[in-house]
């Protein structure tokens, strides 16, 4: 498994990444390594922008035009999970009993890191499969980019936690009634009905029946989380964050600079993307758009300095312009590919 | 103006600081408006240089106030609130099964962000702005309080997600615009999106607000290569732009993109939305 590299693309929405990882891809794959680019984006960009056909789903697709080396795959939390269930449910049965669980049905896409664990639990299988040289990773766009690398710690803190052991244990008496009431007679009986009224037994029920059957899945779910957290920390899995050039979001990219060392990482750069044409020469423009672009460009120069000067020699900030168009094709791709300067001997 | 906007965009828009510049002017108007922020990462108070809001009411002027929503701290209180006599409340939320469903249930947290939005327009205020999450998270704010009154028939929260369902379908009592800029995929996203309300919710965004946008210019053919790199740049916006003129008919509100940052950046916003009448 340690054969294959990873490149994990990280940082807030809007800053590009998606494109970035794509032609980061690219230019690993016209070096000559077998590459796949695997994003996780509900929107699907990547599949626009690679031109990969709407039913490529969670397979991995060839694309057009890279001399064959180059893959690429949408994720999909609620396909990765159901694969998932197939995989360790001991019986057809369980199985089933799962994949019906009303409950199951909802929280596949909607627990908390769920679809960020869903990314790393694709990538552990990619790595495991050995089919390529380079794999890059296109991270969920989430606010807090931190939710992505906690996601294995999470699930398995789940996985242990009292709620869950105690959603397992036995709470319905034959009646349908709450067990633990019963002892509490009238006063239980009143519990039971706030309780109803709150949450609706039914929903209750549904999710005792869900952590029942989940429950021989666990051992197998909790030793992959970890096994998955490795993958993460292994030397050959880098990271690089995304960002633009902008003051406010300076801050939060070296806080999760800081925290990807902190957790045991290996941060390999900043890419500031998206850095408009920055003027040359004396200003002898006085058009509005002149005014307006020497301003912006300005403030990004300032934005980059102060990233520069607290990175120090923590990481390399390495800067993409703003195209005129954003790549669409790939051609588009390979031109802003060929900015990514240390990709090209990589 | 319904006494709800909720602001939602791609993320990288300006939604945040589109947020802002509608409450401020609002504020500045003499309405007494609350700002609310759903991202737990709070943002609101760099742009609006005032302290962080960590779930409570951060007043900025005598009419303008913000505040971080805690969705798990108002689902809390409405149990607090709701359930008697107060020693079954307190069982109630120190239960395992408690947490479990409030950690667990779907749209729980969206329900009880839309909820508290919806309690303070019947308040103190008169206009509230939700500063909501980017447009896939979007969606699933808004489509929340349905599916979650499907699952859960009885009792405050079945409530509170009946009364948010019924806001969110109600344009006159609450508006959705969406904050975009002149690129293809921002335009993209945020096409899908009108389409996703008008299939779960059966109403269209009510405004866009088309950010970003580069002044016009007269090409000479003899400038230098950075600033011809502008005019490409602007050029590609008007592109774009007329592609989303095809495909929205609806209101739209354009606004300069700002040399500044902070609340440099948030004053001219301010004024472009001004006598646009957006506000």
């Amino acid at each position: 498994m340690g054969g294959v590299r990873i490149d994990v693309l990280a940082g807030a929405g809007g800053v590009g990444k998606t494109t970035v990882a794509a032609a980061t891809a690219l230019a690993l794959a016209d070096s000559g390594q077998k590459t796949l680019v695997m994003t996780f984006d509900p929107s699907r960009r990547l599949k626009d922008t690679l031109g990969i056909s709407a039913r490529a789903g969670d397979e991995e697709a060839p694309v057009e035009g890279c001399g064959g080396n180059l893959f690429a795959s949408l994720l999909d939390a609620r396909a990765t999970f159901d694969t998932l269930i197939e995989r360790h449910a001991p019986d057809a049965a369980v199985r089933q009993r799962i994949l019906d669980n009303r409950y199951y049905q909802q929280l596949a896409g909607s627990l908390a890191g769920i679809l960020e664990y869903m990314a790393v639990e694709r990538l552990f299988e990619v790595a495991q499969a050995g089919r390529y040289e380079r794999v890059v990773l296109d991270t969920p766009p989430v606010s807090q980019a931190l939710d992505f690398l906690e996601a294995p710690g999470r699930i398995v803190d789940f996985l242990d936690s009292g709620a869950v052991r105690l959603a397992t244990g036995n709470w319905f008496d034959g009646e349908g009634h709450l067990r633990a009431v019963g002892r509490f007679g009238r006063l239980g009986r009143r519990f039971e009905r706030y309780l109803d009224d709150l949450v609706g037994l039914d929903l209750l029920r549904d999710l005792v029946e869900f952590f029942t059957a989940f429950k021989p899945l666990f051992a197998g779910f909790r030793d992959r989380a970890s096994r998955v957290e490795d993958l993460l920390r292994l030397p050959t899995t880098q990271f690089t964050l995304v960002t633009t050039a902008s003051e406010d979001r300076t801050e939060d990219t070296l806080f999760f600079a800081r925290r990807l060392m902190e957790a045991g990482l290996h941060l390999r750069g900043v890419v500031a993307n998206r850095i408009h044409p920055s003027p040359q020469g004396a200003n002898r423009h006085p058009g509005e758009l002149a005014v307006l672009g020497r301003a912006v460009a300005e403030r990004e120069a300032r934005a980059l300095d102060s990233a520069e000067e607290l990175l120090g020699t923590t990481a390399t900030l390495e800067t993409l312009p703003l195209l005129a168009c954003e790549p669409v094709d790939v051609e588009g791709l390979r031109r802003l590919a060929g900015l990514r300067r240390e990709y090209r001997q990589d | 103006m319904p006494p709800l906007v909720i602001v939602t965009g791609k993320g990288g828009v300006g939604k945040t600081l589109v947020s802002c510049a509608l409450a401020r002017a609002r504020a500045d108007a003499g309405l007494r408006v609350l700002l609310l922020e759903l991202d737990a990462r709070e943002s609101l108070h760099r742009f609006l240089d005032c302290a962080p809001s960590g779930g409570r009411i951060v007043s900025v002027t005598p009419t303008l106030d913000v505040q971080n929503i805690r969705p798990r701290e108002v689902v809390d209180s409405l149990i607090e609130e709701r359930v008697r006599p107060a020693w079954i409340a307190r069982r109630v939320l120190a239960s395992a099964i408690y947490e479990q469903f409030v950690q667990g249930a779907p749209g729980l947290r969206e329900v009880a962000a839309l909820g508290y939005a919806l309690r303070a327009t019947r308040g103190a205020y008169d206009l509230v702005v939700l500063d909501a999450p980017a447009t896939g998270h979007g969606v699933a704010l808004l489509e929340a309080p349905r599916l979650l009154s499907q699952a859960i028939e009885a009792g405050p929260v079945a409530q509170l997600a009946r009364e948010a369902a019924a806001m969110v379908e109600d344009p006159s009592a609450c508006a959705l615009w969406a904050v975009v800029t002149p690129e293809g995929m921002a335009i993209r996203e945020t096409l899908e999106l009108d389409e996703a309300l008008t299939v779960g919710l059966g109403r269209h965004l009510d405004l866009l607000l088309l950010n970003g946008l580069l002044p016009p210019h007269r090409e000479t053919g003899s400038e230098p290569a950075w600033l011809a790199a502008w005019y490409r740049r602007a050029e590609a916006q008007a592109t774009h732009e007329a592609h989303l003129a095809a495909a929205w008919s609806g209101p739209l509100v354009r606004l300069p993109l700002s040399a500044g940052e902070g609340l440099e950046a948030l004053a001219e916003l301010q004024s472009a939305l001004v006598p646009k009448g957006a506000t």
